[in-house]
């Protein structure tokens, strides 16, 4: 029988195309480990990954491949919610440039899949593309709708006028 | 039958309260409050967030544990601004409650008072419109329907009880330059400069703007 380190698993994308990987690789992913542990015959039994796309599960497989080996979280790192560092290592960093859709697939995904580490690093990468900019910039970056009327809009930006000059 | 229309990613991620919140607890203090006009959804996640509101020195952090914390929170948009424009060292001291941990008192950097008076004062002249004479100045607070402008709301600390000492640099008839004022963690900013400019009539040089 192989040890846990060799075993491969098989997991199903929304798109129905089916992958398979390393058990360490697919348990970065909390929602796979308690699959496994639940289902108890690893590799046998294909795990379905119900909402995510073959495309972006390969992706975050890439990352999940990358981080194996990466100590598990500690109930530490979940204590500081404040914590203001966006700081990204360079192999994440290269990781997460694509297109601006498969960031925010992929921030869905590590969500759907807890995967804490990866989730944080899309947060961190999406709140660096929102640092130094404007309202406007923000909207025009990430098309998002204005739908405050004239008057709320108004209201808001003479009450936050002084943190929209630098 | 009606197809369902395309909703983005970037909507799904920006439509999911805990995911909206876990990207804007990265920014700063200050571009929280400026990113707030983005759309109602990103306003809405603002106000009603209370990681976000601790982070916006809106709401206090509860039960921390102050005496052992080796991060006492003062409020950013202070020190920020303080070490934009002054030194580094700037008069403001800042104390825990000794009260029960003897030795867990702890000050921030140090420096003339007049440093702080003058930078405090430059920060606080950006952002209102600035009237030296309290019975004339402009009621930011809200008055005569006037904006109240929310950086007003932010609390000097989020230690709760904490010192904080407003040293005015000049000498005062019969008192130390300094005067000292005990907040605790509901004291705003709006009060802190409130409580400064008060001070401003027993100022004999005027530093320059």
């Amino acid at each position: 029988m192989a040890s846990e380190g060799e075993q491969t698993v098989k997991l199903v994308s929304s798109d129905n195309v089916e992958i398979v990987t390393e058990r360490k690789v697919a348990e970065r992913s909390m929602l796979i480990k308690n699959m496994i542990e639940d289902l108890g015959a690893p590799g046998e039994e294909p795990i379905p990954i119900m909402n995510v796309s073959e495309a972006v599960l390969r992706k975050v497989l890439e990352w999940c491949t990358h981080h194996k080996n990466d100590p598990a979280p500690s109930q530490d790192d979940d204590a500081d919610s404040r914590k203001k560092t966006t700081d990204i290592e360079d192999w994440d960093q290269k990781f997460m440039q694509v297109d601006q859709e498969m960031l925010f697939e992929i921030i869905l995904a590590a969500n759907y899949m807890d995967i804490k580490a990866l989730l944080d690093v899309g947060c961190k990468t999406v709140a660096n593309m929102i640092k130094g900019k404007s309202p406007e910039e923000i909207r025009k970056t990430f098309n998002i709708q204005n739908d405050f009327t004239p008057e709320e809009e108004d209201q808001i930006r003479r009450e936050n006028e002084w943190a929209e000059d630098r | 039958m009606a197809s369902t229309p395309h909703v983005s990613a970037v909507q799904r991620v920006f439509g999911t309260s805990e995911l909206l919140e876990k990207i804007l607890v990265n920014l700063s203090t200050r571009q929280l409050f400026g990113v707030r006009r983005t759309s109602p959804t990103f306003n809405t996640a603002i106000k009603d967030t209370q990681s976000l509101q601790r982070a916006m020195y809106l709401q206090g952090l509860g039960d921390t544990d102050f005496s052992t914390n080796a991060d006492p929170r003062l409020n950013t948009l202070l020190l920020h601004d303080l070490i934009l424009y002054g030194d580094q060292a700037f008069g403001i001291e800042y104390e825990l409650d000794t009260s029960e941990s003897e030795g867990s008192c702890r000050s921030n950097q140090k420096g003339t008072g007049e440093k702080f008076v003058r930078v405090l004062k430059i920060w606080y002249k950006k952002c209102v419109a600035f009237d030296p004479d309290p019975t004339t100045r402009r009621p930011v607070g809200g008055g005569n329907g006037a904006t109240v402008e929310s950086w007003r709301h932010t609390r000097v600390t989020q230690a709760s009880p904490a010192i904080v000492e407003l040293w005015t640099g000049w000498d005062l008839p019969g008192e130390a330059p300094r005067r000292q004022a005990t907040f605790d963690e509901n004291v705003t900013l709006g009060d802190l400069v409130d409580k400064l400019l008060s001070t401003n009539a027993a100022e004999p040089e005027k530093p320059e703007w």
